[in-house]
C-alpha cells in the first residue's frame, strides 16, 4: 500500500476527514498564538474583572482580568505539547516492551506483562499526584509521568501483534538464512507492527491531554504554564464555576473535549485505513 | 536399516524423534495426570545424498513436515541424531548452527505468508546476502529471479509482493532460498497452494536449481504426481514412521505396501475415475497411534497379526518397505477383505 | 432436460482502477441430477460465477444477462424473492466453508438451526433431522455432538455439505470444496458428493482448477478463461478431443503419476488483466496456433456436436491447418 492510496482512503473517511480538520485547526493555533491572539496571555485589563464575553473581550475575562480567548489560545500550547510528549514516551515505551515480550517470550514475556498489568490496573490520576509529590511539580516530570502511565495499552498491542508476526513463515525463513534477533524485529516484526502503533498513538495523545487536564485542575503540575486545564483549575479556585460564570468554565472545557474528539476520531480512521482486517470482512449482499 | 552418518550421504537423521507435548485438557490438569505426547517422528531413519531430489509423501498428520523441520534443526528433536555433510549437527552450540543455517534453507507451502509484504522482491531476494554481509549484486539477483522464472527480472525487483500472483511469489519465495547457494534444501508443499497449471513450471524451477547447484531437496508433499515429476527417490511416511522407501519408478510403478497404493490410488487422473474402495476414515491422531502395524485400523489387507506385531523395514523387490505381507500383496496371493 | 440455464450472463466490478469483467458473456447450462465440472486458473471468472448465481456479491457488483431456473429468470426476483430460492433450491459450499463453522456450537446444534429459524421445524425435530442428514454425509452419531475443532478438516467439510443440502436444494455449487484436504479426504468427499447426487438427483457445478479431479466425478465440464467459456462437452470430449488450445493447453500442463521425470509443458505467459482483456480471443497472446483473424473473434461457441463446443476461430467456418507459430 503506497503513502498515496493510503492518504486517499484516509481522506475518504470522514470520521477521518473531521479528526483530521480538528488537529489541522488546533495545531495551528498552537503554532500561530502569538499572532492570532487579541491580547497577550497575561496582559492584564484592570478595568474588565471578570466580565462575561462583550466585542473588546469575545469570551469575557477572569478574575485577574485576563483575556479569555487569549489564554484558550496561548493554552493550546502547553496542552498538545503534553500531549505529543507523553505519547512520544508512552509509544517508544510501549512498543519496545511490547515488542521484546511478545518475541521473546518465555520468562521475559511472563515478567513484562506482569509489569504491564501493573500499570494498567492502577488509578493513573492517583499515582500522577503522589510521584509528582515526591519528584517535583514540573512540567517536564507531568509529561514524564503520564508518558510511563501510558505505555500499557500501546505494549498489549504491539505485543499481540508481535506474537501474530513472530509465527509467520517470513520471519523463519529470515532465521534460517542467519538473521539475528534484532535485525528480525527491525526488518520484519516493526515495519509490520507499526501501523497499529500509529493508530494507539493518536488515541494516546488524547488520553494524554484529558489527563495532564485533570492533574493541572487538581492542582498537580507547575500552577503557571497556562494550560485549558490550569483555567478551569482558576475557574473553580475562584469560585466563578459556583458563581455560574459560565464564559469562564466553559470554553476550557469544550476545547479539552475537542482536542480529546479530534485525536480520537484520527486514531479510529488511521486504525481502519491502516488495519483493513479489523473492519469486518467483505460485506456480501444481495445484487 | 542400518545408517553411516559419515558415508557418502550429505544429511541423514538417525532414529529421529519428536514428540510434542500435547495440551492438558481442565480434567487432566485437576487430576495431574499428563496426556499422551503427539507422536509427530518416531524413531526415523532418513539419508539424502548430494545433488539428489528426495520426495516425502503422507497424508498431513504423518509427520513430514515435522520430519523436514528436525533436519533443518527448526525443531529440536526429543531423540536421534541430524547429521550434515559428516558433522553431527543436533547437539552443537547456536552459533556453530548458524554457520550451518545458511548452508541449509527451507521453501515453504504458502506464498502469502512467507514474504514480508512490507518489503520489495530485491529486498526479500537480498536479504539472505545482506544477513550474511556479503555485497548485493544486482546481477546476482537478477539471475536468480530469472532462473525462477521472473523474466524479465528488472520488471519485478521494485514490486511488492501483493502486485505478484501467487505463482510468482513462490519463485521469489524459491529465488531467496537459492541465492545462497545451500547445498540442502526443504521445500515444504511447495505447489499444493498453487493452481495446478502451474505447478509443473514451479517444481520445473526446483529441479534447475538442483541441477544448476547441486542442491539436494528434500520435497514435501502429499501430491505423488508431484514427486512422480521431479523426484529420484520416494519415501513414504505415515503416523510418524517410515512405510515405504524406494526409488521414484520402483515406489510409482509396484508400489508394495498398502499405504501407497492407497495414495496411488486416489490421485486423480484425467479422465478417471474415482477408485472403488478407499480406505475406511481418516488417519488417526498422533496422540493414540494403534498398535501393531499403524495402518491396519485402514487396511484391507490387515490380518490379525496386523494389530499386534509391528512390521520393520525390509528390502521388498528393490524398495524398503514395512509391511507383514508385501511379498504376497505383490504377487496377489493375498485378497483384500471389503471395505 | 435443463435445470439452469446462463445466458449471456456478465458480471463486472466497478474499482478504482476500472471495470473488473470477471464473467464476461458466459452461456452455460445444467441438467436434471448432472454433475458440471467448472474449470479455469485463479482469476478465471469460475467462483465469481458462481457466487452471481448465489447472489452473493458484494455492492460494487452490477449483474446482466439470464439465469432461467426451472424455467424463471432469478435475475428478476427482487432481493427478498431471490431469498426464497438461495440456500433453498440452490445451495452452495464454499471454498473454505468448513472453516466458517462456529467453533462454540456442537455441530448437530449448528445443522439444526437453519432448519429451526428457515424450516420452521421444533427444536427436537431439528434435531433428529440434523443428525440424518449428518448420517447421510456419513459422520457419525458421536461426532454429531463434537465441537468443529474436534473434527478431522474432511468431517468439517462433510458437516458444510450436510448444512447445504439440509433444504433438499436441486442445485448445490461446489466451490473448490476439496481444497486443503487430503489426497485420501478429497477422494472420500468427492465420492460423497456422486452419492448424493445418485440418491437425490441433486445437479452439481464443481468448481475447481484441478481438471483431473474434475474430470474423475463430473459428467460434463466447462473451461472458463478471463472471464469466458472457451470450451464446453462432455468429459470424454473435453479430456480425449479438447479442441480450443486453451484446453489442450491446460489438460498439458498438469502433473501425473504417469509422467515420471517429464515435465509438463506450462501454458506460456500470465492471464491477462481483467480491466484491459485483449480485443478478440482472449487466450490469443498466449496462444500457439494464434493467426490475425483471431483479433476480431467474438468468442462464439463452434457447435462440434451436439454436446461439445468451443470459442477457437480454428474450430468454426472454414478449417484452417493447425501450425504452431
Amino acid at each position: 500500500m503506497s503513502a498515496h492510496s493510503t492518504l486517499r482512503r484516509y481522506l475518504g473517511n470522514r470520521k477521518g476527514s473531521l479528526g483530521l480538520a480538528i488537529l489541522v485547526v488546533l495545531v495551528f493555533m498552537a503554532v500561530l498564538a502569538p499572532v492570532i491572539s487579541p491580547y497577550k496571555a497575561t496582559q492584564i485589563d484592570p478595568t474588565a474583572i471578570l466580565q462575561p464575553p462583550s466585542p473588546k473581550h469575545l469570551l469575557g475575562t477572569n478574575e485577574v482580568g485576563e483575556d479569555i480567548l487569549s489564554l484558550i489560545i496561548w493554552g493550546s500550547r502547553i496542552s498538545l505539547l503534553v500531549g505529543f510528549l507523553a505519547t512520544f514516551v508512552a509509544v517508544l515505551v510501549g512498543t519496545a516492551v511490547g515488542v521484546v515480550a511478545g518475541y521473546i517470550g518465555g520468562f521475559t514475556d511472563e515478567a513484562l506483562m506482569r509489569i504491564t498489568d501493573f500499570f494498567l490496573v492502577i488509578p493513573a490520576v492517583v499515582l500522577a499526584i503522589v510521584v509528582a509529590a515526591l519528584l517535583g511539580n514540573t512540567l517536564l516530570n507531568v509529561i514524564l509521568i503520564i508518558g510511563l502511565l501510558s505505555w500499557p495499552s500501546t505494549a498489549r498491542v504491539v505485543r499481540s501483534a508481535t506474537l501474530v508476526y513472530k509465527q509467520m513463515p517470513f520471519v523463519e525463513a529470515s532465521k534460517c538464512a542467519g538473521a539475528g534477533t534484532a535485525y528480525i524485529l527491525r526488518r520484519h516484526i516493526l515495519p509490520n507492527v507499526l501501523p497499529l502503533v500509529y493508530a494507539n498513538t493518536s488515541l494516546t495523545i488524547a488520553n494524554s491531554i484529558f489527563t495532564q487536564a485533570a492533574l493541572v485542575f487538581l492542582g498537580v503540575g507547575d500552577i503557571n504554564d497556562i494550560s485549558w486545564g490550569q483555567i478551569l483549575h482558576f475557574a473553580y479556585a475562584s469560585g466563578a464555576i459556583t458563581a455560574g460564570d459560565y464564559w469562564y468554565a466553559i470554553p476550557p472545557g469544550l476545547m479539552i473535549v475537542v482536542a480529546v474528539l479530534g485525536f480520537a476520531l484520527t486514531g479510529y480512521a488511521l486504525d481502519e485505513v491502516l488495519n483493513p482486517k479489523l473492519k469486518a470482512g467483505v460485506v456480501f449482499e444481495s445484487a | 536399516m542400518e545408517v553411516n552418518p559419515l558415508s557418502e550421504y550429505l544429511v541423514s537423521g538417525v532414529k529421529l524423534t519428536k514428540h510434542f507435548e500435547s495440551r492438558r485438557s481442565p480434567i487432566e490438569f485437576l487430576t495431574g495426570r499428563r496426556p499422551p505426547p503427539i507422536r509427530a517422528v518416531d524413531g526415523v531413519n532418513i539419508e539424502i545424498q548430494r545433488g539428489e531430489i528426495l520426495a516425502l509423501v503422507g497424508e498431513s498428520g504423518s509427520g513430514k513436515t515435522t520430519l523436514g523441520r528436525l533436519l533443518l534443526l527448526l525443531e529440536k528433536p526429543t531423540s536421534g541424531e541430524v547429521w550434515f555433510d559428516g558433522q553431527r549437527i543436533d547437539n552443537v552450540g547456536s552459533r556453530t548452527l548458524r554457520a550451518y543455517r545458511r548452508r541449509m534453507q527451507m521453501i515453504y507451502q504458502d506464498p502469502y505468508g512467507s514474504l514480508n509484504p512490507k518489503l520489495r522482491v530485491s529486498e526479500i531476494v537480498s536479504e539472505p546476502l545482506r544477513v550474511n554481509g556479503i555485497e548485493v549484486k544486482k546481477d546476482r539477483l537478477a539471475e536468480y529471479l530469472a532462473v525462477s522464472g521472473l523474466r524479465p527480472p528488472e520488471k519485478f525487483l521494485d514490486r511488492y509482493p501483493h502486485e505478484l500472483s501467487g505463482g510468482q511469489r513462490q519463485r521469489v519465495a524459491i529465488a531467496r532460498a537459492m541465492i545462497l547457494e545451500p547445498e540442502f534444501v526443504v521445500a515444504d508443499e511447495p505447489v499444493s497452494m498453487l493452481d495446478v497449471s502451474l505447478r509443473s513450471e514451479i517444481l520445473g524451477v526446483i529441479k534447475r536449481f538442483n541441477q544448476m547447484l547441486k542442491t539436494s531437496f528434500l520435497l514435501i508433499t502429499h501430491d505423488l504426481a508431484v514427486a512422480a515429476q521431479v523426484s529420484s527417490r520416494i519415501m513414504v511416511m505415515y503416523l510418524g514412521r517410515v512405510v515405504e522407501e524406494g526409488d521414484t519408478l520402483g515406489v510409482l510403478r509396484r508400489p508394495k505396501h498398502p499405504y501407497t497404493q492407497t495414495l496411488l490410488s486416489v490421485v486423480p487422473r484425467l479422465g478417471g475415475s474415482l477408485p472403488k474402495t478407499l480406505p475406511k476414515g481418516e488417519i488417526p491422531s498422533a496422540k493414540n497411534i494403534p498398535s501393531g502395524c499403524r495402518f491396519h485400523t485402514r487396511c484391507a489387507y490387515a490380518l490379525p497379526v496386523c494389530s499386534t506385531d509391528e512390521p520393520e523395514l525390509r528390502l521388498v523387490d528393490g524398495s524398503h518397505v514395512s509391511c507383514h505381507f508385501a511379498e504376497q500383496i505383490l504377487s496377489g496371493s493375498t485378497k483384500q477383505s471389503t471395505s | 432436460m435443463s435445470l439452469l440455464d446462463i445466458e449471456n450472463l456478465k458480471v463486472y466490478f466497478a474499482t478504482r482502477a476500472g471495470i473488473v469483467r470477471a464473467v464476461d458473456g458466459v452461456d452455460l447450462n445444467v441438467g436434471i441430477g448432472e454433475v458440471l465440472g467448472l474449470a479455469g486458473e485463479s482469476g478465471s471468472g469460475k467462483t465469481t460465477l458462481g457466487y452471481a448465481l448465489m447472489r452473493v456479491l458484494p455492492r460494487n457488483a452490477k449483474l446482466d444477462g439470464r439465469i432461467i431456473f426451472e424455467g424463471r429468470d432469478l435475475l428478476s426476483f427482487s432481493a427478498t424473492e431471490f431469498n426464497r430460492v438461495r440456500g433453498r433450491e440452490i445451495a452452495m459450499v464454499f471454498q473454505g466453508s468448513m472453516n466458517s463453522l462456529n467453533p462454540v456450537v456442537r455441530v448437530e446444534d449448528q445443522v439444526a438451526e437453519p432448519l429451526i429459524l428457515h424450516g420452521g421445524l421444533s427444536e427436537d425435530e431439528a434435531k433428529k433431522r440434523a443428525r440424518e442428514l449428518l448420517a447421510e454425509v456419513g459422520v457419525s452419531e458421536d461426532k454429531a455432538k463434537s465441537y468443529p475443532h474436534e473434527l478431522s478438516g474432511g468431517l468439517k467439510q462433510r458437516v458444510a455439505i450436510a448444512m447445504a443440502i439440509s433444504t433438499r436444494p436441486k442445485l448445490l455449487i461446489a466451490d473448490e470444496p476439496t481444497t486443503a484436504l487430503d489426497v485420501v479426504t478429497q477422494a472420500q468427499i468427492l465420492r460423497l458428493i456422486s452419492e448424493l447426487r445418485d440418491r437425490f438427483g441433486l445437479s452439481v457445478i464443481m468448481i475447481s482448477h484441478d481438471l483431473s479431479l474434475l474430470s474423475e466425478v463430473c459428467d460434463r465440464l466447462a473451461i472458463m478463461y478471463a472471464g469466458k467459456i472457451v470450451e464446453v462437452g462432455s468429459k470424454v470430449e473435453v479430456v480425449n478431443t479438447p479442441e480450443h488450445p486453451y484446453t489442450q493447453a491446460l489438460l498439458a500442463s498438469i502433473p501425473s503419476v504417469e509422467r515420471v521425470g517429464v515435465d509438463s509443458p506450462s501454458i506460456p505467459g500470465e492471464p491477462p488483466d481483467p480491466i484491459n482483456p485483449p480485443s478478440g480471443c482472449r487466450f490469443m497472446p498466449r496462444c500457439a496456433y494464434a493467426r490475425s483473424e483471431c483479433k476480431e473473434f467474438n468468442g462464439y461457441l463452434y457447435e462440434l456436436s451436439s454436446t461439445h463446443r468451443a470459442a477457437c476461430v480454428l474450430v468454426g467456418g472454414k478449417p484452417i491447418e493447425r501450425v504452431p507459430r
